[in-house]
């Protein structure tokens, strides 16, 4: 049994997501993905699909990694799969599209 | 061992992707069940995806209120647990900063006026108005004059509601919805072909198929769940392959094997080339034809749905007819003929070799294969004919209704199937396939909704595209819309659409959640709830119809659209609609109101207030159900489900609404608690008779069509003065008009501008860099954008693509409001257009 460790601290956003990688394109992507700090990958199936984790302070910096690896040599597609995204709390959310 | 919170959601998020493509997690599992309890503080429940027509299950996490989280759901079939990057933000669509929370009239000097200022109003002043307007125009004019456009996005039971109350309460079929623009030929191909609306197979197919082959279509960004699903069929499966044909480069072309970018509308002339192709080469499934097909040819110059006196229609000889004369193999043999190779690569541009590959594959029994398409066949002048050749290649081999051999209409909409087509929110039609124009049909709706004979009338209403044209000639003067973005949406803005809803003869009434490019065209708008503020339905592309429960309220002020047209209905009593001669059949409902004939007529409101529960002891609002006494959702949906069941035309039966709560979505035909994988299909389909193997049941013989259809040009081809193609579409990142993914900050900035997709050369050619703005021109207006020659999208030469979801770049100024003259549905994937220095 572990123990929580409760912080006050903003945990931002958190994505769970799989990649399809080109078959014999892998060494090219990990090395690509390794540039990221934000980035983890927990798993790789024989398919060349391989489980990762973004981790960002807000949901804007995890979309633009989303489009970085989605744009790496190698890398066929990026499917979120959980996403957690505390901004949603704040009542105000900041616009992007204003009526001009 | 110590575990932070952001370890916690850290290794949920990882356990949920590996859970998605089946793999353990050995390292985070101890973690799990802190997980659980970081989970227990956010209730979550499933819902259908607000955006495409592919219908992923969601999980939606809501703590306090608010929408915090979003999963793909695992136990969802369409999805696997996945999710796309639209569905991603789905929690954010709702935070918009300028979501509407009080109607706006326009007003002067305190009363309405036409060219006034939007005024916040009360929900009571705003419908006070709109029923004066209302019953002005049905004394003066008729119930010919009410128009309203509806949504494949509305839900289920508000397009019932909604259907009810314009054919049934104001007796106007004057109701069409955006479906129009995007699915009316497929089904126009389904009726002529089948007899019945929507596919015979499901995605199931997608790990079935040995090929795939896109007609049209740019799945890898428009649906991207289905390509994640494709593309682990071609990665998986040997000697699979995946064929490719669009009038651009996309996304889709580095999984393809064999790649063809043709020019505008040769689709036609390709299909006609496998056809002619099988032929000479005898590969086609004589059994199968002897037994299931009839062969049938179309009348031919047909026009091309514009205005009547527009010089194309004045010179087409057939304009708008969709006759069939009966023919056979031997003489469609004939008419396929000059479709050769050498003329298909002459007119298409695609090399021979391509060409010849793709006529292989289609003629070569062995190989299973699922053909897909959404808006290239549907948005074309011919789309009625060219679904049908699709289906004619599918017919002769006998590749159709069983796993992996699949001719599959892809829909652009969440609900185009269950709310638009399923529940016959067209002008011509009713409930489960049935036709305004045919009395059984018009009984039978008028029997289930206890309503005297001759209430629903009998003559197709105006169809989208002919409802701006009637707004702007002052035909139609009042009109609802709702769930959609029709000044945006609908081609040739300066010319129709603008002009209707600025005619001040009329009032526009805009629905919506936020100020659209519409809703500020309108004279009224109405702050309207969305997506999980309310409890709903969808129906998807495989025939899955998919319920979710409220998850949220609407903010403050905010309404649904169903509680919108009921809380109408309310202003009508039925002896200020009717005509004597209906009212005396019925006299007892001379005083009653439109709400008391409609909805409170033993059937919707047969499901008394209630708790709504998950199986988990959760507790959900449901503010309708609140507002009006009963439970809404389920007494209409039940009251609909009775025309697929009850109704003269068979197969289209749905699961009962509470066990639509239980499922992840299921596909109709659903027999006994059992759902229909493959329609028309022994041992799938209930429906077909035994021993018949396959019964095409749509046709009262159970044969389907091949319906021969030649190549006809499109109404117009760059030439001297527009001398390159045009055509628009979506991207990834917005859905549509962008009235909801436009709000999403990320997804605005990953994506602000519309951008004109040039090739390299071309923009050489007329002096451009990269980067550069400039003017896109067509003989019916302009837009100025900037050129990207480096683009996702590469277009050859000869051909821009610009998407349309931009409300500050409005490509659809310089669309043309061509239609398919059978579906009506408008052409916007070709036009001619020049691009020239700001």
């Amino acid at each position: 049994m572990s123990i929580i460790v409760e912080h006050q601290e903003s945990i931002g956003c958190i994505v769970g997501a799989v990649i399809q990688v080109k078959p014999n394109m892998e060494d090219k992507v990990r090395l690509q993905l390794k540039q990221h700090k934000q980035v983890e990958i927990h798993a790789e199936d024989a398919q060349s699909r391989w489980v990762i984790t973004l981790e960002a302070n807000t949901s804007k910096k995890i979309l633009n990694l989303t489009e970085n690896i989605q744009n790496m040599v190698g890398v066929l597609s990026v499917t979120p799969v959980y996403q957690h995204c505390e901004d949603n709390q704040n009542n105000e959310q900041e616009g992007g599209w204003k009526w001009r | 061992m110590a575990v932070s919170r952001r370890d916690f959601i850290k290794s949920s998020a990882a356990v949920a992707a590996a859970a998605s493509i089946d793999v353990s997690l050995p390292h985070v599992a101890q973690g799990m069940d802190m997980f659980d309890a970081e989970k227990n503080t956010i209730r979550w429940d499933k819902a259908a995806c607000r955006f495409c027509g592919v219908g992923c299950g969601i999980m939606v996490g809501t703590k306090e209120g608010r929408i915090v989280a979003t999963q793909g759901d695992p136990k969802a079939e369409v999805n696997k647990g996945i999710n796309c990057i639209k569905g991603y933000f789905l929690s954010k669509i709702m935070y918009g900063k300028d979501r509407l929370t009080t109607p706006l009239l326009r007003m002067k000097n305190g009363k309405f006026h036409k060219e006034g200022e939007f005024t916040p109003v009360s929900w009571d002043v705003a419908f006070d108005i709109m029923a004066e307007k209302w019953k002005k125009t049905l004394k003066a004019k008729g119930p010919e004059a009410i128009g309203m456009f509806g949504s494949g996005q509305w839900t289920i039971p508000e397009g019932y509601a909604a259907s009810k109350l314009m054919k049934a309460g104001f007796r106007s079929n004057n109701l069409d919805p955006n479906a129009r623009h995007c699915m009316a030929s497929a089904v126009g191909g389904f009726m002529r072909t089948f007899g019945s609306d929507e596919p015979m197979g499901c995605y199931d197919d997608l790990e079935h198929a040995d090929a795939f082959v896109l007609w049209g279509s740019n799945m890898a960004e428009m649906h991207p769940i289905l390509w994640t699903r494709i593309t682990d069929t071609r990665l998986s499966k040997p000697d699979s392959e995946v064929h490719v044909l669009s009038t651009y480069r996309h996304r889709c072309f580095d999984l393809g094997d064999n790649n063809m970018v043709f020019t505008p509308q040769t689709d036609m002339i390709i299909l006609n080339y496998i056809a002619n192709y099988i032929i000479e080469h005898e590969a086609y499934d004589k059994t199968f034809m002897d037994k299931h097909v009839h062969f049938k040819t179309t009348i031919t110059d047909i026009g091309y749905g514009l205005r009547p006196d527009n010089p194309l229609e004045l010179q087409a000889k057939n304009p708008g007819k969709g006759t069939m004369s009966v023919s056979s193999l031997k003489e469609y043999a004939e008419l396929v003929k000059p479709y050769t190779l050498d003329y298909a690569a002459k007119m298409s541009s695609v090399p021979k070799a391509k060409l010849l590959r793709l006529a292989k594959l289609y003629a070569n029994p062995n190989k299973k294969i699922t053909s897909l398409w959404t808006m290239g066949f549907n948005q074309h002048t011919r789309g009625v004919w060219t679904n049908s050749l699709m289906y004619n290649i599918h017919l002769m081999m006998g590749k159709i209704s069983e796993p992996g051999n699949s001719p599959f209409s892809l829909t652009g909409q969440p609900s185009a199937c269950g709310t638009a087509r399923e529940v016959g929110t067209f002008s011509h039609r009713l409930p489960a396939d049935l036709l305004v124009k045919k009395k059984e049909h018009r009984d039978f709706a008028e029997k289930v909704w206890k309503l005297p004979e001759g209430t629903v009338p009998a003559k197709p209403g105006y169809h989208a595209v002919q409802h701006n044209r009637m707004l702007k000639d002052s035909v139609i003067n009042v009109y609802w819309s709702m769930c959609n973005n029709n000044v945006q949406a609908a081609a040739n803005m300066n010319e129709e659409t603008l002009p209707g809803y600025r005619n001040p003869d009329n009032f526009i009434v805009v629905s919506d959640p936020y100020p659209t490019v519409s809703a500020m065209a309108a004279d009224l708008i109405l702050p309207t709830a969305m997506w999980v503020e309310k409890e709903g339905a969808y129906g998807n592309a495989e025939r899955r119809t998919q319920a979710w429960r409220q998850q949220v309220k609407a903010p403050e002020g905010a309404k649904s659209d169903l509680w919108q047209l009921m809380e109408f209905s309310k202003r009508f009593k039925v002896r200020e609609v009717w005509p004597k001669e209906l009212i005396a059949k019925k006299p007892e409902y001379r005083n009653k109101t439109l709400y008391d004939v409609l909805y409170r007529n033993g059937h919707v409101d047969e499901f008394p207030a209630q708790k709504i529960t998950d199986d988990r002891g959760n507790v959900y609002d449901n503010d309708e159900m609140d507002h009006f006494g009963f439970y809404v959702q389920k007494g209409l949906f039940e009251e609909y489900r009775y025309f697929g069941t009850h109704g003269p035309k068979k197969g289209h039966n749905l699961a009962s609404w509470d066990q639509l709560h239980k499922e992840r979505g299921m596909r109709w035909p659903v027999v006994n608690g059992v759902e229909t994988k493959w329609r028309y299909r022994e041992g799938s389909d209930p429906f077909v008779p035994a021993g018949s193997e396959l019964y095409f049941y749509g046709h009262k013989d159970g044969k389907a069509n091949i319906i021969f259809a030649p190549y006809e040009h499109p109404p117009e081809m760059p030439d001297k003065d527009f001398d390159m193609w045009l055509c628009t579409g979506r991207v990834i990142e917005h859905w549509h008009s962008g009235t909801m993914t436009q709000r999403v900050p990320e997804l605005y900035k990953a994506m602000p501008d519309a951008l004109i997709y040039m090739h390299p050369k071309d923009a050489k050619k007329r002096g451009f860099k990269r980067g550069e703005v400039a003017k896109v021109q067509s003989r019916r207006g302009e837009i100025t954008a900037m050129i990207e020659t480096r683009g996702r999208n590469k277009p050859p030469e000869g051909l821009i693509f610009v998407p349309w979801f931009d409300a500050r770049r409005l490509i659809n100024k310089v669309t043309l409001d061509a239609t398919d003259p059978l579906s009506k549905q408008t052409d916007y994937k070709k036009c001619a257009v020049r691009v020239v220095k700001v």
